[in-house]
């Protein structure tokens, strides 16, 4: 009994020690670095931002009025805030990132027009053959008001003649329809031999 | 009948140029899309393969790499998988073929090539930011990069045997 009493004190003690040797082993485990899954990352050769960073309902309208100034690569002349698309949604979280890392607009759009092409811009930059995009219309509609403009001139100035000559004119009808009906009485009066009244 | 003159000649002036812009339309393939990023650096990119490895395009320089953007939804991915295979066996030891994870989930692309084979590792593309970086439209699109790190060619659609051969040959 004497021996007894040691004997279960020094394996209650070993038992402790060795639940704290295991609690600080799973401790030290939990603080090594683990090494985490490789971080996927990709160059966009955007350089340094050069605006302020955006957040919250900031961020969330400038991300809608840019993603609605850029073309769904994959859509029929939908942009990108209008898309469902997987692509645009992917182009979306991009837009969204990029502002909310301080990109400005012209360096995000530069971005990705240096990607896909002018093509991603909904509105064509106004320079070059693009012009003819600006200019066109503006002709086109000139044009059809000026049309109008002399046709309505036109129409106005007969009717004030039409109105001033307006019997003349009746009167010159009337004689050169009956000019036609002598010509032809006389005509048949001369084949049939029938004297004219 | 009466043609009047004047009308007919507005209406010609009208219509020609209308006809000549579509008429030089048709002259365009669309699948011959020029990409701004021929003849610039190609956007460096370390992602994971789905197998877990790392594969970074900056440490490939010396040797030309084939960027492909793929999934197994689409059908010219399939239609083009045989012309890949080929090419990868042909130039094992010259090119690096790289095969880009589309809008895909991983359990159908390993499924995809048990079935049919690989013609190389498969890195996954999370969020699409490599395919943004790439400008890229749908899979399948080929990207060729020489052993200096510039994109030299672009194929939009199934690229052909006779394409990888020609391309690929001329990188050599």
């Amino acid at each position: 009994m004497e021996h007894e009493q040691p004997s279960a004190r020094s394996t209650l003690s070993t038992a402790l020690l060795l639940g704290l040797l295991g609690l600080s082993a799973a401790v030290v485990a939990a603080a090594q670095p683990v090494p985490a899954p490789a971080e996927p990352t990709v160059e966009r050769g955007l350089g340094e931002p050069e605006g302020a960073a955006l957040s919250g309902e900031e961020l969330d309208e400038a991300t809608y009025e840019l993603s609605d100034r850029l073309r769904c690569p994959v859509c029929q002349g939908l942009s990108v805030a209008a898309s469902p698309s997987p692509s645009a949604l992917a182009m979306r979280e991009e837009i969204r990132e990029l502002l909310a890392a301080g990109y400005t607009d012209d360096q995000i759009v530069a971005y990705f027009e240096g990607a896909y092409g002018e093509f991603v811009r909904l509105v064509p930059k106004p320079e070059g053959f693009n012009l003819l995009v600006w200019i066109v219309p503006v002709i086109a509609v000139a044009s059809g008001l000026l049309w109008v403009l002399l046709q309505t001139r036109r129409g106005r100035r007969s009717r004030g003649r039409g109105d001033e000559s307006g019997e003349d004119s009746h009167q010159a009808a009337e004689d050169a329809e009956l000019a036609r009906y002598r010509e032809e009485i006389r005509r048949r009066a001369t084949r049939g031999g029938a004297g004219v009244p | 009948m009466r043609i009047n003159a004047r009308v007919l000649i507005i209406g010609l002036a009208v219509v020609l140029p209308l006809v000549a812009f579509l008429a030089a339309g048709f002259r365009f393939d669309p699948h011959e899309m020029s990409s701004p990023l021929v003849g610039k650096p190609a956007p460096s990119f370390r992602l994971q393969s789905l197998d877990g490895e790392v594969w970074e395009l900056e440490a490939l320089r010396g040797k030309p790499v084939v960027v492909n953007f793929w999934s197994t939804w689409c059908a010219p991915c399939i239609q083009e998988h045989p012309a890949l295979l080929g090419a990868s066996r042909h130039y094992a030891d010259s090119v690096q073929f790289l095969g880009v994870v589309y809008q895909d989930d991983t359990a159908a692309i390993a499924s995809f090539q048990q079935r049919h084979g690989s013609w190389g590792p498969s890195l996954l593309d999370p969020g699409g930011k490599t395919a943004i970086a790439y400008g890229v439209y749908g899979p399948p699109e080929t990207f060729f990069i020489g052993p200096d790190g510039v994109i030299v060619d672009k194929v939009i659609g199934a690229v052909s045997g006779g394409h990888l051969k020609r391309t690929l040959d001329g990188l050599l």
